[in-house]
């Protein structure tokens, strides 16, 4: 139906005629957006205050919902864990994403060292849109082949043990998804308290202009509890999810 | 979605003498309930949280007409669509004229209770596509082809063997036995499908107005492979499910998710603020939000019933209520049962076919106290039942026959005169006396069988309190 005439039905249903220029004050915690910004500062330069307190909540948060929680001290590290938990699950084909922690930590050498063979999913900037369109399909074949998914992420919520991604150019959304085994890696000082401070930066950001195609929080393996309510792990996603915290 | 509201009581008789559903009953009391309540007790300042959630909600409702068109502005200005759908014929409608356009051959949906409202599976179909469920619970109940039972665990009803096999009939493939192995199977069943899809239709837990984003709820990850894998994601939500701000989603994700499951986060929160950016790998390249009314004006109109407006969808006051938990989902006859369902349904069917729902209550308030945004459903539940008697101006509408209306009429009368009252007690005792068994009236006849048909009246006293109260005065005074 016309949006006109629906929207104009519903000002009416409220007994007026059209709809108000103004709602009025909004009761949620940042109606004014300076309020906002400045609480997103002030959050930001909390998260780094506290980064290690932070880091041992989330690490303790994390395995409440179901990940696999590894240290490493420093970045050199990281290596060495991600080719050993191949090395569990017997994987021999990983993905990884663009995350630049996965080139710091060097993954690539670690994992060709461990007999694994690592992709990556790059659209090339020179591609014609054909070669590109082809190269959405391979990858999409590819993605449910694969035995690991590899990638950083943005934040970690320590109140809900949440690994933060946001999908975009070199981040693709199977990566975390279609395999059976999905790795994270992420560091210190991504932290976030909680789930306010995480849609406080969110709303921030997206009024500045940085906006991403969408957010995905996750909380460990995927679950269902649809058959005679027992909880089975691994229904679409992945069946075990590891996250390995520097620092 | 065809209601079947009007025939409340015998499909609550039926579910009554089910064993099989007062177990699967069970299940959504001591699982979901309780971990509601232990979810709300461990979450810092959770009755703050209600309050926000409550005051977003009303602020919401009350410019519901400014946020809806700032929500489309927004989606359009990320690149979606949006359509504005009158009712369910009218969404179905877009749908199979973008699926017509596009040459879709296969539809996956994640959860929706919007859909069922349209009944869009069984259109699509009609159209010759191919539509599969894909969250492991409604995938189930469309092989067994029956609506969903909760709106949290629509397959709450089944057993394991049941499950076993339908999922083996539709695969061709081993039967299977464990929760476990039938969920291995249906994975690979459902990846399959994924894989070919052209078109995704999802609901949304939350719309985003400032930002134009819509936000999914999910533990499976149907809700991730609905936005990942197909060309076209069409998201279809009730009009009232927005919230302004992205601010606003911390509380009222903790209040949705710890009243439905009791977990601190389900497993996945998936946001979409539109299709996919142009240089990314993956995701749809058309969005569609499709926003429906479908009857939903009839509740904004009627202030008394506006505040039905704010649920969530939850599933909390079902598991809370003690009549649910008898009587089931599927007797309520429309999309969403429990005592929310009692409101909403019988407002769209009209109160001549749904006034049954909200005469079964027994107004415990239990849905109320659950109730993450404070919605006051026996409040609503009671307006509803004056409205039944005598509320809609159209005669038509009106459930109480005109025989009923005049008893209560006739009531009233006797009942605001000392002198009416004493003559109508003694011709009550009269009228049963042929009835009384030892004290007790025990079987009456026809229009008040039904009241005797489970239980007894007592008969009225040989001597009323009043008549022994003027005789001992009496006496007293005497002496």
């Amino acid at each position: 139906m016309d949006r006109k005439a629906f929207i104009s039905n519903i000002s009416e249903s409220l007994g007026r005629t059209q709809s108000p220029a103004s709602p009025g004050a909004h009761p949620g915690r940042f109606p004014d957006f300076a309020d906002a910004e400045s609480a997103a500062e002030t959050a930001r330069t909390e998260a780094a205050n506290r980064s290690s307190d932070l880091l041992e909540d989330a690490a303790s948060a994390l395995a409440t919902t179901g990940w696999n929680v590894h240290r490493a001290e420093t970045i050199e590290d990281v290596g060495d864990v991600i080719a050993s938990i191949c090395r569990g699950i017997d994987a021999t084909k990983a993905l990884r994403s663009g995350h630049e922690i996965l080139d710091e930590a060097q993954i690539n050498l670690a994992l060709e060292r461990e007999g694994v063979d690592l992709r990556d999913m790059n659209l090339d900037e020179e591609m014609s849109p054909d070669e590109r369109s082809d190269a959405r399909i391979a990858h999409r074949k590819e993605v449910f082949q694969t035995d690991v998914g590899i990638t950083g992420g943005d934040y970690v919520i320590a109140e809900t043990g949440t690994l933060v991604i946001h999908p975009k150019k070199g981040v693709s959304r199977l990566t975390s998804l279609a395999p059976p085994v999905h790795i994270a890696v992420m560091k210190r000082g991504q932290v976030l308290p909680s789930l306010d401070e995480l849609f406080l930066l969110e709303h921030v950001d997206i009024h500045s202009g940085n906006r991403h195609a969408g957010m995905n929080l996750i909380s460990g393996p995927s679950r269902t509890g649809d058959i005679e309510a027992t909880i089975v792990h691994g229904i679409h996603g992945p069946v075990e999810t590891h996250i390995v915290l520097v620092g | 979605m065809e209601p079947t509201t009007k025939t409340f009581n015998t499909a609550a008789s039926r579910a009554l003498a089910d064993v099989r559903l007062q177990q699967a009953h069970e299940v959504v009391y001591n699982g979901f309930h309780r971990a509601r309540i232990a979810a709300a007790a461990d979450t810092d300042e959770w009755e703050a949280q209600r309050t926000l959630g409550k005051a977003i909600k009303d602020h919401t409702i009350a410019n519901l007409d400014y946020y809806l068109e700032m929500l489309a502005d927004n989606v359009e200005k990320n690149g979606g669509n949006v359509y504005f759908a009158s009712d369910g014929e009218d969404a179905n409608s877009y749908v199979r004229k973008l699926a017509a356009q596009n040459d879709v051959q296969t539809v996956i949906k994640s959860k929706s209770m919007v859909s069922e409202e349209m009944g869009l599976n069984h259109v699509l179909e009609t159209d010759g596509i191919e539509v599969v469920e894909t969250d492991l619970g409604e995938y189930i109940i469309q092989l067994a082809g029956e609506s969903p039972y909760h709106i949290i665990a629509p397959a709450i009803h089944k057993t394991k063997e049941q499950v076993a096999d339908l999922l083996a009939e539709e695969s061709n493939t081993a039967r299977q036995e464990t929760a476990e192995q039938l969920t291995r199977q249906a994975r690979e069943m459902l990846r399959e499908v994924f894989q070919r899809a052209d078109m995704s239709v999802t609901g949304a837990n939350f719309a985003v107005a400032e930002t134009g984003s819509i936000v999914l709820v999910t533990n499976e990850g149907n809700g991730r492979m609905a936005t990942s894998m197909p060309r076209i994601h069409v998201a279809a939500m009730g009009m009232e499910k927005l919230i302004p701000s992205v601010a606003d989603l911390s509380a009222m994700l903790r209040i949705l998710i710890r009243s439905a499951t009791g977990q601190r986060i389900s497993c996945y929160v998936t946001m979409v603020n539109g299709p996919r950016a142009h240089d990314e790998e993956d995701g749809p390249e058309e969005f569609h939000l499709i926003i429906m009314n479908n009857g939903r004006d009839r509740l904004l109109r009627d202030e008394s019933l506006r505040e039905a407006l704010n649920c969530i969808r939850c599933g909390a006051c079902m598991n809370a209520c003690p009549v649910y938990r008898k009587v089931g989902g599927h007797s309520y006859g429309w999309v969403y049962p429990g005592p929310i369902g009692s409101i909403v349904s019988p407002v769209f069917t009209g109160l001549k076919e749904g006034h049954k729902l909200p005469a079964a209550s027994s107004l415990c308030g239990a849905c109320h106290e659950a109730c993450p945004v404070k919605i006051n459903i026996p409040r609503m539940l009671l307006e509803l039942r004056s409205q039944t008697a005598q509320g809609d101006p159209d005669p038509a509408q009106r459930a109480s026959g005109f025989g009923e209306r005049m008893t209560w009429k006739a009531w009233r009368q006797g009942m605001m005169s000392r002198r009416r009252f004493d003559a109508g007690s003694t011709v009550g005792k009269i009228v049963t006396s042929p009835l009384k068994r030892d004290g007790w009236l025990t079987k009456a006849p026809p229009p008040v069988s039904g009241w005797t048909a489970s239980r007894d009246f007592p008969a009225p006293a040989p001597k009323s309190f009043g008549k022994l109260f003027a005789e001992r005065t009496k006496a007293v005074k005497d002496d």
